[in-house]
């Protein structure tokens, strides 16, 4: 143990654990920096709204791109209310919105009941038809009810050309708005910082070996050296 | 001259280059406009950066291996292997090595 705490090794350590700490800090601020590219592009996600037809044409297929795409689309609410109870027990009010000769469905918000809306402009965030969905139920109080956003379902029973998929509404009309899910970002953003990060901590385990081996090295002559001295019988090597 | 000076020196040798042009790029990137060939070309300029990295690595543990096969200090080794992180000081650093290690194996065979 004295081999190890003598003076001449003593620099040794500290600039082991000075090289070391540095090579983790370095790593983790890199990792941080990450995080925050990937913070970054989805609040960019988020925040992207463009006009609908640059995106997506009425009788098109719903692509995976447009999952959580916010567009801005301009018409007028039929008035078809439907009353969706969800898997949550909440229940979502999604009304056509009529759009040239085609109408999407726009979930307006939670609640029974839809106030008339004259919106013409609303924000909303596109989202894949559900699958299942039973059939309509009978009108009553001029809404009827299912429990999912099945276009399939829905579009023998809608006097409307729906296109194949259904928005979230950002745009207040009248009732409580429901939270859209949050955009996916790929992990591969910001790829590069956490690349850094990883290769930072490799050479954070380097210095460690390096140190160890360097310390136990000297040691071990150091303990050669002892064990030759004059006075000892020294083992034959 | 050994198998492993000579690996040093090519690796030694190909991180000095590197490391200019990784630094040059980083710079170039931040001052220029981002119609600029080196914004252009970013993710090359990545690729670039992670060769760096992955070389880098291996002349550490080239390093590391002269200093167990020549017993150098401590100092002497971690050095070296700082020397080769600064731009143009990396060429200087592997002739520092080359020296050493061939002046310490020419005393030991004048002996």
């Amino acid at each position: 143990m004295r081999h190890w705490l003598r003076p001449g090794l003593l620099g040794l350590h500290a600039f082991a654990v000075v090289a070391v700490g540095f090579c983790i800090v370095m790593g983790l601020w890199q990792l941080g920096a990450y995080d925050s590219r990937q913070g970054d592009a989805q609040d960019g996600a988020r925040h992207e709204v463009v006009p609908l037809a640059d995106v997506w044409k009425a009788g098109e297929a719903f692509t995976s791109d447009l999952k959580d795409q916010r567009v801005s689309v301009e018409g007028r609410f039929a008035d078809d209310d439907l009353k969706v109870t969800r898997d949550d027990g909440s229940t979502w009010l999604v009304t056509p919105f009529v759009i040239g000769d085609h109408a999407l469905l726009v979930v307006r918000g939670e609640g029974e009941r839809a106030p008339a809306s004259d919106a013409t402009e609303l924000d909303v965030v596109l989202e894949p038809s559900e699958s299942g969905g039973r059939a309509l139920g009978p009108e009553r109080d001029g809404v009827r009810t299912t429990d999912a956003i099945s276009v399939p379902a829905l579009i023998n029973d809608l006097p409307h050309r729906l296109y194949s998929g259904y928005g979230i509404a950002l745009t207040d009309t009248g009732l409580p708005l429901v939270d859209p899910p949050e955009p996916d970002v790929s992990w591969t953003v910001g790829l590069r910082n956490l690349a850094y990060a990883l290769q930072w901590w490799v050479f954070a385990a380097f210095a460690l070996f390096m140190w160890w081996r360097m310390a136990s090295e000297n040691v071990a002559m150091r303990r050669a050296e002892d064990e030759a001295e004059p006075g000892f019988d020294a083992p034959v090597a | 001259m050994s198998r492993t000076l000579r690996a040093y020196q090519v690796v030694a040798t190909l991180v000095g280059l590197n490391l200019i042009f990784v630094i040059t790029a980083a710079v170039a990137q931040r001052t220029t406009d981002e119609f600029s060939w080196w914004n252009r070309n970013e993710s090359l300029i990545f690729t670039i950066d992670q060769v760096h990295g992955l070389l880098f690595m291996v002349l550490l543990v080239l390093i590391a291996m002269l200093h167990t096969k020549h017993r150098w200090k401590p100092a002497f080794t971690i050095s070296t292997m700082l020397l080769a992180t600064i731009p143009l000081v990396t060429f200087w650093a592997e002739r520092r090595t080359t020296h050493a290690v061939l002046a310490r194996s020419g005393t030991a065979e004048a002996r």
